[in-house]
């Protein structure tokens, strides 16, 4: 396939700067957005100068200026944008309605990526408050750019390993238990677990095939659908060790949400719909949706038990 | 040179990350201590896995646990503190004391180098407040070391370039500016930047090197000794464009400090000495220091000149 030049706002998060890894490994030409307001956080700006270094080309522009916008776009055949990559974070989501206006106002970009790469805010219209303000904001954005006519594609990436297998999917920790482990119920509800480099490498391949075209893309490599208990069962398998194991109900763990703060609710209520209802799995991809490891099977994906390997602590350190 | 066994405590900061990866590249069975506290930071928790897959080890271990910071000292011969390698960050220096007390109880350390890695605190006793905070805590951190008869090695990095080269030493600019540039006085005082992973490859040699025993090791690289105005001139001949000048006199500077926020204040203070007291090169080093590139020729030092192409 020729080479898509590729716009990333963002590219210094948490998946951005995957995303613009994957785009320079697949050989974009790409461009990642450089904003003045990160001016003085030195490691944004030496993470854009190792993107220069790799090939990269910084544009300066700043989402308060629409005109910058419009000729940061101009350059490019596709933008991604991956601001607030993280789950819990949403109050950034809307800036993405100015990106918006400027490949309107453009008029050449071939195919626009909003941030989603998580759950499919189409199908959470019945989300608890106040986590529902993620999708309800996405949705804004989506309907900005089907009103613009903007050719696009939605990736729903799932959940990111680093967030939910690394530890084991407890909250409060990034690193997996020693000896205890929470199950939410019985523990057997599927979910879809997502190395974030796959995420990025996913994305990539979608940029420029027409399969994806106007299409919402799903992360569900097969191997990576399991349960809580099969996640714990793969940890314990890896270090010869079983953990002691206890549950949460459903209301137990929903009663949990009074008191805490604003991120934390919101936080909790996507692990609600996550654990307790199934909501990565609970439903067919129709034909808005495509399937990405069947779309690209020559990306090898990686395995939760292969991802989990390097949380292994040796020994004499613990 | 035989392998040491190197803790580095502060791992995951600024100049911490880079002494990881200098001491893996120098060979050294090196460890990383994993604070608890840093629980739900992704950065911080995925920056310590990628050093656990380049062969570091994760140690656990928390300031506010004495016994875990015994056992973490007891692993190594060497431990490097690079807590708080910002410069106008100041308030964590002195849990260093902690580390110093379970290094004293372990007994076995050949060396320990403490956070410093900017300005020799021992000469800044003069300092403007509020920045002398940074200098007298340091200074605290070095007493209680020599009282438990540690032996160190103190590491006077001098500027960052990360920060003073990428603003053409305008505090406030991390990156440089293509139209105009503010001289502090005249622009001719000299200066010193280093190349923060040539700090931490210079650090990383001195660990285990008996010149540098209960020494404080200078870094003067010579190429890279500049007066803010020869700095200004390679980046003009960098992006054949002269920048318009202006200049700000000491008075001024310190006058524009008041009313700023504490942290501002003192880093404000620190530009002052170094870019118009001179304090890097104002000295010549005697019988306590010895000065990095002279005892480690082989290290390729980053030339200012090298150092800000990636900015064009």
């Amino acid at each position: 396939m020729g080479k898509s030049k590729v716009l990333v706002v963002g590219g210094t998060g948490y998946v951005g700067r995957r995303i613009v890894k994957a785009s320079l490994e697949q050989g974009h030409e790409t461009y990642v957005l450089q904003r003045p307001e990160i001016g003085l956080d030195i490691e944004k700006v030496q993470m854009l100068l190792s993107f220069k270094k790799q090939g990269a080309h910084l544009v300066e522009a700043s989402v308060s200026d629409h005109q910058s916008l419009v000729e940061a776009v101009k350059l490019v055949d596709v933008v991604i944008c991956t601001m607030s990559g993280v789950h819990f974070r949403s109050h950034n989501l809307l800036v993405q309605l100015k990106l918006v206006e400027a490949i309107k106002a453009a008029g050449n970009v071939k195919r626009f990526l909003p941030s989603e790469f998580g759950m499919d805010p189409a199908l959470m219209g019945h989300a608890l408050e106040p986590g529902r303000v993620t999708f309800d904001e996405k949705m804004t954005v989506r309907k900005a750019i089907e009103d613009a006519n903007i050719p696009f594609t939605y990736i729903s990436a799932n959940c990111f390993a680093g967030y939910f297998a690394g530890n084991l999917s407890q909250m409060g920790t990034l690193l997996p238990p020693r000896d205890k482990v929470l199950l939410y119920g019985d523990g057997n509800v599927k979910v879809v677990y997502m190395n974030e480099d796959d995420v990025a490498a996913y994305t990539i391949k979608t940029i420029d095939d027409p399969r994806t075209l106007n299409k919402t893309v799903y992360l569900r490599p097969p191997e990576n659908i399991l349960t809580q208990r099969q996640l714990i069962e793969k940890w314990e398998k890896l270090i010869g060790k079983q953990l002691e194991k206890s549950s949460i109900n459903e209301q137990d763990f929903l009663a949990s949400i009074k008191g805490l703060d604003y991120a934390a609710q919101v936080g909790v209520g996507h692990f609600y719909h996550i654990f307790y209802e199934g909501c990565l799995t609970n439903f067919e991809i129709g034909e808005g949706g495509e399937e990405a490891s069947e779309l690209y099977p020559e990306v090898k994906y990686t395995r939760m038990d292969e991802y989990l390997k390097v949380y292994k602590h040796e020994k004499l350190c613990i | 040179m035989e392998k040491s066994r190197v803790l580095i405590v502060g791992g995951t900061g600024y100049i911490g990350k880079r002494l990881v990866k200098a001491s893996l590249a120098q060979g050294h069975e090196t460890f990383v201590l994993h604070r608890p506290e840093i629980g739900v930071d992704i950065e911080k928790v995925q920056l310590l896995l990628s050093f656990k897959e380049q062969g570091a080890r994760l140690v656990s271990g928390s300031f506010n646990d004495h016994k875990s910071l015994v056992n973490a000292v007891k692993l190594v011969d060497v431990v490097i503190c690079a807590i708080s390698g910002v410069h106008i960050r100041s308030h964590q220096i002195l849990l260093q004391l902690k580390l110093v007390d379970a290094i004293k109880e372990a007994g076995n350390i050949k060396r320990f180098l403490p956070s410093e890695f900017g300005t020799d605190p021992a000469r800044m006793a003069h300092a403007l407040e509020p920045g002398r905070v940074t200098f007298d805590d340091k200074m605290v951190v070095r007493k209680a070391i020599q009282e438990a008869h540690i032996p160190f090695t103190y590491i006077s990095a001098n500027c960052f370039a990360g920060y003073f080269l990428g603003g053409l030493c305008q505090p406030g600019f991390i990156i440089p500016p293509m139209d105009s540039v503010i001289l502090f006085g005249d622009g001719n005082v000299k200066a010193i930047y280093v190349d923060e992973d040539d700090i931490a490859m210079y650090t990383i040699k001195t660990i285990d090197d008996p010149r540098t025993r209960n020494k404080t090791v200078y870094i003067r690289p010579p190429e890279n000794i500049l007066s803010q105005r020869e700095v200004v001139q390679i980046w003009e001949k960098l992006i054949g464009k002269e920048l318009h000048k202006s200049s700000i006199s000491a008075q001024q500077f310190l006058s524009s400090m008041e009313g700023q926020p504490y942290e501002q204040q003192v880093g404000m203070g620190h530009y002052y000495h170094v870019c118009f007291e001179g304090c890097l090169t104002n000295f010549e080093i005697g019988e306590e220091g010895v000065e990095a590139c002279g005892l480690y020729p082989q290290i390729k030092y980053t030339t200012v000149q090298d150092f800000m192409k990636r900015y064009v």
